[in-house]
Formats: structure tokens, sequence, C-alpha cells
């Protein structure tokens, strides 16, 4: 019943009993989803770096574990590597730092506007979904608006209408940010709440990048119940 | 299961419509809660019964001494002995086949595990019974139109409502006590009201199956403190909201785990934010506290939905209309509507009967020397305006050439006119009594212009709701946003 990469994600928990996912097992999950998510490559050991020439710079380097759920904090993070030479550095750098750990290369994304979206189970109404400004000042704003799920196109765009930063999806001052493909990914995410209820406490999905033709998750966590 | 649900939920009218009562623990001494209750349960249409161990008889009517020996069926036990006592009474009610109970008595789990024990008991008793059980620790019920008053609380310092369309259900005695007695004085009538007390089995979703096909109740308005089944009670609300209005307070808030206060979308969210916006989804009403809850409840039983956001304020004082147009179009502490665009042939057709210096743009000032028909021909315009969605009126009684004629007036157009209006009155003691002769003729009104504006945005968007989930139906005022 349940696809390939959520298979992966619960055995995963099953055998580490760990409830914090890993990113690189949530992003190719979301990616079978139909959910836009960076180009990456999964990095173990340096012979690794090979794959990488299937990337473009710039790319980010995270460590991807379940020990770091806010790999910023713990330094796990470095983003616009320009070159190849760049970025063994960085990775030799993070094998030491973050033994024994995988390392995720990915595309930089490049957008105009940073949105959020999430779900998140709550105990008294059963699976909801948040949507929400994202960006740096995310968290002082908590400009957000929450559903049960699952949502209708219809819910989604009322949920941005309680947005205070609703216009930054309808072309203020002239930036470019494509709503349908907002609407659309938070669709994605209120049916993978829907699907998953009994398994998933919560998911984030931030931030989502928008540019003029697409939204893409470029950094995703998932905790199980 | 699911057939033990349907058994229970055909016993939970017994809670409201019984034939017979028993109440235990009646007394003849009116200084004790079983008094009280025994006195006000006199006023009752059915039969009734005293059960009393003590005392032969009661007013001369013989008590007694359990409900087993009362020789005639018994719908509804009222409880009202020391918790202790509680679980045995329950074994009588079981054996006798009573229906429903209602626990008057405190002493249980509000007071701590001692109490927590007492209600477990009961709840073993009742688990494989069709008995309902209302409380413990609970007012009980009022139903004005069968009689049926089982509140201890004296008439004389709480008053009780008058009949009435409104279904008002409380977890929380005193402030039911208050809530009532406001009802009353506002002739805010109700069809039932329900203390939920404990909630050691009959819950909120309870009610909501109870006062859904209920033909007397058109508008449900509930102070809950907690909600037992989240997802059932937005279950039940979808099906209800389309035909009757939900209007809920809930004190205190929903918390997510604290391990998923470790995303983002755990930790950015309200925490009564997953509540808002299920209630949004299934169309319930959300009060942030009784007078909200008073004002919404009120205003929905007794006035028309809003199919638009715009808004004509007639008014004779400008002052008034300056500050009801801020909080008209304010998002965040008002109503988030609209000013309406007065079109060119109202304000002709205003302007034919107003003194030259009044204003026939939004707001539409009558001035000072406003008379009885001027207020008359101002509704009736903005009533027939297709730019107006709906009308906030300041009937201002207070200027010289109006009238008590203004009170007929401002009740037929509430009542009578196409778009929903809500009339606003300031002042002290006259107004007052001007507004008790308007409410007493089924027309709220309301003594601040926020709460009047307010009152508009849950008109509109009760509106927008029906709009959503009736796609197919035609709504006479339906407006382009």
């Amino acid at each position: 019943m349940d696809k390939k990469y959520f298979q992966e994600i619960l055995s995963y928990s099953f055998k580490t009993k760990n409830k914090v996912i890993p990113e690189h097992l949530v992003k190719p999950f979301l990616r079978e989803e139909g959910i836009n998510v960076p180009r990456y490559v999964l990095v173990e050991k340096l012979s690794d770096l090979e794959k990488v020439s299937r990337l473009h710079f710039p790319v980010a380097l995270k460590v991807s574990s379940s020990k770091f759920i806010h790999k910023t904090d713990v330094g796990g993070v470095i983003l616009n590597i320009k070159n190849k030479a760049e970025l063994r550095r960085s990775v030799v750098a993070f094998k030491l730092k973050f033994k024994g750990e995988k390392l995720l290369i990915e595309e930089m994304v490049k957008g105009n506007v940073e949105m959020i979206s999430g779900l998140i189970y709550d105990s008294n109404f059963g699976m909801c979904i948040m949507i929400g400004v994202g960006g740096i000042y995310t968290e002082i704003y908590k400009d957000t608006s929450t559903r049960v799920v699952p949502v209708s196109k219809e819910d989604v765009l009322q949920m941005i209408s309680e947005l205070k930063g609703k216009d930054l999806l309808e072309g203020f001052r002239g930036i470019k940010a494509n709503k349908d493909a907002f609407v659309d990914l938070v669709l994605k995410l209120s049916d993978i709440g829907r699907r998953y209820k009994s398994y998933i406490l919560g998911l984030d999905a931030n931030p989502i990048i928008l540019d003029k033709n697409k939204a893409t998750v470029v950094d995703a966590k998932m905790i199980l119940k | 299961m699911l057939a033990s649900k349907q058994k229970k939920k055909k016993y939970l009218s017994y809670l409201i419509r019984p034939r017979s009562i028993a109440l235990v623990g009646a007394s003849a001494n009116k200084s004790k809660i079983g008094g009280i209750i025994w006195s006000y349960l006199q006023s009752f249409s059915g039969k009734k019964y005293p059960v009393n161990i003590k005392q032969e008889t009661i007013d001369g009517i013989r008590t007694y001494n359990r409900i087993i020996d009362i020789p005639e069926e018994v719908d509804l036990a009222i409880i009202a002995v020391p918790a202790k006592n509680v679980p045995s009474v329950i074994d009588d009610c079981i054996e006798k086949n009573v229906k429903a109970a209602i626990i008057i008595s405190s002493g249980f789990s509000e007071i701590g595990e001692q109490g927590k024990k007492l209600e477990d008991e009961i709840k073993n008793k009742i688990s494989s019974t069709n008995l309902v059980v209302l409380g413990p620790n609970t007012l009980g019920v009022y139903v004005p139109s069968i009689g049926l008053d089982s509140m201890f609380v004296v008439k004389e310092k709480s008053r009780r409502p008058g009949k009435g369309p409104i279904a008002y259900i409380s977890q929380s005695g005193a402030s039911a006590v208050g809530f009532m007695d406001m009802a009353e004085y506002h002739h805010y009538g109700i069809s039932a009201f329900v203390g939920l007390g404990n909630k050691l089995d009959v819950n909120e979703n309870d009610m909501l199956e109870l006062f859904c096909d209920e033909k007397d109740t058109k508008v449900i308005c509930m102070h809950l403190e907690s909600i037992v089944d989240g997802q059932r009670l937005l279950k039940l609300c979808k099906k209800i909201t389309p035909s009757k209005p939900v209007i809920i307070l809930k004190a205190g808030r929903s918390e997510a785990g604290a391990r998923a206060a470790m995303l983002h979308t755990g930790s950015m969210a309200k925490p009564s934010q997953a509540m808002d916006g299920a209630f949004k989804q299934v169309g319930i009403i959300k009060a942030n506290d009784m007078l909200e809850l008073f004002d919404y409840s009120r205003i929905l039983a007794y006035q028309k939905p809003m199919f638009g956001p715009n808004v004509a304020v007639v008014t004779s004082g400008g002052g008034y209309g300056v500050i009801a147009t801020d909080y008209i179009e304010d998002s965040s502490v008002g109503g988030g509507l609209r000013m309406a665009e007065i079109s060119i042939r109202s304000k002709e057709k205003l302007r034919e009967k107003l003194p030259g210096f009044a204003s026939v743009n939004n707001p539409i000032d009558l001035t000072g020397n406003v008379t009885d028909e001027m207020f008359d021909h101002a509704f009736n315009v903005v009533n027939e305006d297709e730019n107006v969605d709906g009308i906030l009126s300041f009937p201002l009684i207070q200027t010289p050439l109006t009238t008590d004629k203004l009170v007929e007036i401002t009740e037929w157009w509430f009542k009578n006119g196409k778009k929903p209006m809500v009339p606003c009155i300031i002042g002290g003691s006259y107004s007052e009594e001007v507004i008790r002769k308007l409410e007493a003729r089924g027309v709220p009104v309301f003594p601040d212009i926020r709460r009047a504006v307010l009152s508009l945005r849950v008109l509109y968007e009760r509106g927008k709701y029906l709009m959503k989930v009736k796609k197919g139906e035609k709504f006479k005022f339906e407006k382009r946003e």
C-alpha cells in the first residue's frame, strides 16, 4: 500500500528506533509524491563525490541525521559552495565533524519568495496542515494559517487570504512567485497527511522557494508518531 | 458498538424531554439543594416523585425511600445526594430502568483522585446499560417549554430566560448562571439549557446529536472547557451547520505535543490555530468570550445572514457613523467588512425626504433634525439598494423630533427588511428603556458599536458559509465580493 520511499522511512525508524527522519529519506519521499525538491547527491564516503558532477554549482552541503534536526544550530549547513575544490574541503571538514553521518549535497535554489508549509498531528482534531510566510523573520511574524486535512483548493486559497503576507503571492511590487505551484504543493502535502496520518506526527517543508514557474521544498523534516 | 451508540442517542432526549422525574435527595427544607430543586420542579408539566430516605412526606406528598419503590416508570432521575451515595443511586436507576440521570452533586473528579474513583465506579456501572448520565457537578437542565428546571440557584438571584430558539450548553456552571440571567434580561429565548459538568458520560458531541434534530432549536450555542473528541465534533458540525448555526466558546487551548514543537509547523502556529482552522472548515462560529457567545448566538437566532460584505450605516449622529466606519473596515479589531457605495438612485431618493444638510453618502447621516419618517424612508432606500448587503442602524432616540414610533419602525425593518439590520443604541437609563422595548419584541439591540459591527461580521461569515456549502442554491441577495 505504501509507496517505496515511505516504506524506507518506516523501516529506517523501525531499525534505528528513531522518530526523527533524516532529510535524505524525506526528500526522495517528497519527490515520489510529486513535490519539487532540489537536485541532490547523497555522500557517505569521499569517493561518492564523483557523482557530484551531475549537479550544477553553486551547491549546499548539509548533514543529514536524526541527531541534528536543526542543522544550522550545529553548523551542519554550508551554503553557496561555488566549485569542486571548495566542496571537497567542506566535505572533508564535515566528515570529521559529523563522524559516520550522511551528507547531502544539493543544488542551490534561486527564487523570489519563501513560504513554509507543514503537517502537524493535533491530539484533538487530527492531522492539520499549516501554511505561512517563510524566510528569516518567519518565527517573528508567525504569519500562518491552519486547517484539518484534507483541504480543497478553495480551502488553500482561503488560507492564503488569511496571511498578512498574502500579497507576496499576488505579484506585490512585481515579485514573481507562482501561487498556483504553491497551492498545488500544499494540496500534495495535504494528501500525504491524509494518507499517512497514522504514522506522521509532523512534517516541515521550510523554506519553500517560489519563482515564476515553480515551488521547491528546499528543506524538509519529518517526525513520526 | 454501533447499536449501543444508537440506543444511547435515543435515550439522550429524555434529559430534556422526560415524561416523569424522580428527584433523589428531595427535601422540604428550601435552603437545601434538594429543597430548591424540588420547589422548582413543581412547574414541570409531567409526573414528579420525591425520593428521600429520611422524610415521609414533602409538602404533603409522600416520598419514596428509593427509586425502585416508585410504582410507575421513571424517565429521568435527578440526583442531589452526597457524592459517596451516588453510586448506589445509580444502581437503583439501572434496576428501575431509568432512562437518564443527572448527577447534580459535586465532590467528584473536580476535587481530585478520590472523586475520580467515584466517577470511574459510576462509569463502570453504566457502561453496559442504556442509562445516560449527565454531570456530575452540574446545574443540570432547564427546559422552559415543559417547565423543567433542575437548577439549584434561586430564581430571585438568577433569573431564567423564556422560551426561544437557542440551545445553550455550558461546561461551566458559574458562567451559565450569569449567562442565563443576562439572557432573561435581554429576552434571549432558549429551547433548552444543558450543563455538562464533569462529562462523565454525556459530552458536547452528544449534545450536538441531540439538538441537531430537535425542532425547537434553531441555533446551538456552546461554552466548552475541553473537547473530548475533536474529530467527531467536526464531523457532527459539518452535518449540522448547513441548517443550524453552531457557536462555540472554547476556553483553554488545544496543545500540540512537545516533540512536535521541534518543527516549525508545531512551534509557529498559535496553540488554538488548529482549532480555529478546523472551526472555519465546518462553519462553526468561534466566540472569544461570553459576551461574544451571547451576541453571536442571538444575532444568528433572530436575524438573517448577510450575503455580501457591504454595510450601509444609517445614523442621526455623525460621530457614531465615523467610529462605525473605522470598525466596519478594520479587519483585525473590527468587522473586516466594507462600507457600501450608495447608488446614485438611492441618493436621489434619500434627498427627496431628507433636509439639505443631511449626508446621503455612507454613513448616511439623517442629522439631529431627524424624524421617525426619515428613518423609515432611509431604511427603505438602503434595503432596496443593490450595493447594500447589510445595515447598521443607530435609531437615535434622544433627538427632539423622534418618538416611540421609532421602536415600531426599527422592529418592522429588523424583521421584514430584505437585508439584515443590526441596531445599536447607546446611552443611559432612557436608552435602556428603549432597548428593553425592542428586545421584548424580539429585536436584539447592541449597546456598543464594536459589538454591533462584530455581529454583522458574524452574519456575513454565516452568509459566506451558506453560499459555500449550498453552491447550487440561489441566495436572494448573493452578490459579487
